[in-house]
C-alpha cells in the first residue's frame, strides 16, 4: 500500500483547523486537512447568529461568513473531505494515521499533527432525569441544526435545561421562529452563559431563567408531554416538594461542552482532568512530541476568534524543531479553575506565551499577575471577572530569561 | 437618575451605569460602551438574524442577517416580512434579499449563505 507524505496534517476543518492550516501553509509545503463532514467550517454553519469576529475582524459577523473569510485563506492546502480517520499511531519520529473517504482508504505519514477536533455537547443521557424516553428531547446543538440547516421548529411549548451559551441563543431563536420558551432552568447558583447572552436573548423576550433548579423528570410515552422542575440546595440536592410540573412539547438540554478525545486517547496523549482535553505546553504541544491540540479539542474556548488564534500559534509553533524538552508544572492559587498551558517548557521558551484561564467565582477589583520564579512578567486589573468568561492573555518573555516556575495569581485590590 | 445595564456590544460585558441628569456613562472599559449606554436607554436597537425558506430541498432554509441594527420595537414586522419571503433562484452570500424591509428606510435583508 502506498503512503502519502505530508510535512503537517490537521484533523478537523472547523475554524481551528482552518487557521492552524492557512498559518501552517507559511512554513511547510504540504499540508492536509481531513474533515469529517462535506465541508469546511465545522459548526459554524449553523451558527447564523451574529457577534463573530469582533476581535479578528473588527466586525459583527454571523457564522456562515465568519467561516467563508477564514475559508478564503486557504490556498494550495490539501483538503480531505467525508474522511474518518479510523488508525492512528507515532513511533519515535512520524505520525502515521489512516483515513477512510469516499474515494478509498489512505494512508498517511507526517511530521506534525494538528489535533482540532472541536468539542461534543453533554448529552441529555450524561445528566441524571428520570422517566420515559420520549421524542423531543434535544441538546442545543441538534436544536441549532434542526432549526437553521433542516428549516423545522422542534416544538411550540419549549423548556430549557442549562444556560449555557447555545442554550440561550437557542432561546431567542425559538422565539422569534414562533415558538414559546416557558423558561431556562439552570441548576447552579449562577448562569453558565455570557452575560451579553442573558441580555439580549432572555431579558430582550421576558424569558425567565430560573436559578438553582433543574428538571427531576420527563412524561410523556412517545413524544414529551411535561417536565418535572425542582428546586436545589446549596449542595445541589433537590428540595422535596419545590416540584412543578411543566406542559411542553420540547426539552432542550444546554448542559456544557466536553472536548472530543479520541483521537488524543489513540495516541496515548496525557490528559487534564480540568479541561477534558489534552495537557499541553505553551507552544501548544501534547506530551507526544510534535502533536499539537488546539481550540475546542484543547479546553473549551467562549469565541470563535481565540479559537482561530490557538490553530494559528500552534502551526506557527510546530514549524520549530524544539531542543530537547523540560517540563515543568504551571500554578495557580485558588481563584482560578484552570490553567492553559498546564505545562511549562523551560528549555524552549518562546518570545510571546498565551495563557487562557477561568476563574471559579465572581471576583471583582482584582489584578491577575504572572510570576516567572519571583519576577512579575505579565499584570493585568479587572473591574469583574466570572466563571463563564475566558481569559486569553498574552505574556512578554524577555531574551535568554530563565525560570524554574510559573505561577498566576489573583490579587484583591486594597481599598 | 442612574440607569444600571450590561454592555452587549462584545463578550466582555462591562457593568455600564448611566447617569442621565449629568449624561454620563462609567463602567466602560471602552468609548463604544458609553454609545451603546446612551441609546440602550433612550432607543434600544438589536441586530436581526433569521431564515428564509427556500424553493430548494438541499437547502430548505437560508441564513440572513439585516445591514444594519434596528429598533427593538420593529423586530417584530422584521421577522414576519422575512418569514413571509421564498427564494426560488439561485442567490449569493451578501447579496440584498429584500430592500427597505418592512417600510424601514435604509435596512435591508441580506444572507449570510449561498443558495445552491
Amino acid at each position: 500500500m502506498k503512503n502519502e507524505n505530508y510535512d503537517i496534517v490537521i484533523i478537523g476543518g472547523g475554524p481551528a483547523g482552518i487557521a492552524s492550516a492557512y498559518a501552517a501553509k507559511k512554513h511547510f509545503n504540504h499540508v492536509l486537512i481531513i474533515e469529517r463532514k462535506d465541508c469546511l467550517g465545522g459548526i459554524l454553519e449553523q451558527c447564523i447568529h451574529d457577534g463573530f469576529g469582533i476581535s479578528r475582524y473588527n466586525e459583527e459577523l454571523s457564522g456562515p461568513e465568519y467561516a467563508r473569510k477564514e475559508i478564503a485563506k486557504l490556498d494550495n492546502i490539501d483538503v480531505a473531505l467525508n474522511a474518518n480517520v479510523y488508525a492512528i499511531t507515532k513511533d519515535d519520529e512520524l505520525i502515521k494515521l489512516s483515513y477512510y473517504a469516499p474515494d478509498g482508504v489512505h494512508h498517511i505519514v507526517a511530521q506534525k499533527l494538528i489535533i482540532a477536533t472541536g468539542c461534543r455537547e453533554r448529552s441529555a443521557k450524561e445528566i441524571t432525569i428520570l422517566g420515559t424516553n420520549p421524542s423531543g428531547v434535544y441538546t442545543a446543538g441538534e436544536a441549532q441544526y434542526y432549526i437553521n440547516i433542516m428549516g423545522k421548529l422542534p416544538g411550540k411549548r419549549v423548556v430549557i435545561l442549562g444556560s449555557g451559551d447555545i442554550g440561550l441563543i437557542m432561546a431567542r431563536r425559538l422565539t422569534l421562529e414562533g415558538a414559546k420558551v416557558i423558561g431556562v432552568y439552570e441548576i447552579k447558583n449562577c448562569p453558565s452563559g455570557l452575560e451579553r447572552n442573558i441580555v439580549q436573548c432572555l431579558k430582550d423576550y421576558d424569558i425567565p431563567l430560573h436559578l438553582s433548579t433543574t428538571i427531576s423528570s420527563v412524561k410523556g410515552r412517545k413524544k414529551l408531554t411535561s417536565v418535572t422542575t425542582v428546586k436545589v440546595d446549596e449542595n445541589m440536592k433537590h428540595i422535596e416538594g419545590s416540584e412543578e410540573e411543566i406542559e411542553c412539547d420540547a426539552l432542550i438540554i444546554s448542559a456544557g461542552l466536553i472536548p472530543v478525545n479520541d483521537m488524543m486517547k489513540k495516541l496515548g496523549l496525557k490528559m487534564s482532568p480540568r479541561t477534558k482535553g489534552p495537557i499541553v505546553d505553551e507552544h501548544y504541544m501534547s506530551s507526544v512530541p510534535n502533536v499539537y491540540c488546539v481550540g475546542n479539542a484543547l479546553h473549551v474556548h467562549n469565541l470563535v476568534d481565540d479559537v482561530s488564534y490557538t490553530g494559528e500559534r500552534a502551526a506557527t509553533f510546530a514549524k520549530d524543531n524544539l531542543k530537547e524538552r523540560e517540563l515543568i508544572d504551571v500554578t495557580f492559587d485558588e481563584h482560578i479553575s484552570y490553567v492553559v498551558p498546564e505545562v511549562f517548557d523551560i528549555k524552549n521558551i518562546p518570545p510571546l506565551v498565551d495563557f487562557a484561564l477561568r476563574v471559579k467565582e465572581e471576583m471583582k477589583n482584582i489584578t491577575l499577575k504572572i510570576y516567572a520564579d519571583e519576577e512579575v512578567i505579565f499584570q493585568r486589573k479587572y473591574v469583574k471577572l466570572l466563571p463563564p468568561e475566558m481569559l486569553l492573555v498574552k505574556a512578554k518573555i524577555k531574551d535568554d530569561m530563565k525560570m524554574k516556575k510559573i505561577h498566576l495569581a489573583i490579587e484583591k485590590e486594597d481599598k | 437618575m442612574e440607569h444600571k445595564l450590561t454592555c452587549i456590544i462584545c463578550p466582555n460585558g462591562c457593568e455600564l451605569v448611566y447617569d442621565d441628569r449629568k449624561d454620563k456613562v462609567s463602567g466602560n472599559l471602552c468609548p463604544r460602551g458609553e454609545m451603546f449606554a446612551k441609546q440602550e436607554i433612550l432607543d434600544p436597537h438589536r441586530m436581526v438574524t433569521a431564515l428564509v425558506k427556500t424553493k430548494f430541498s438541499s437547502t430548505p432554509v437560508v441564513s440572513v442577517r439585516l445591514n444594519q441594527k434596528i429598533k427593538k420595537k420593529d423586530i417584530a414586522k422584521v421577522m414576519k416580512a422575512i418569514d413571509e419571503m421564498i427564494i426560488n433562484k439561485k442567490m449569493k452570500m451578501g447579496e440584498v434579499i429584500i430592500k427597505d424591509v418592512a417600510d424601514l428606510k435604509g435596512i435591508d435583508v441580506i444572507l449570510t449563505k449561498d443558495v445552491e
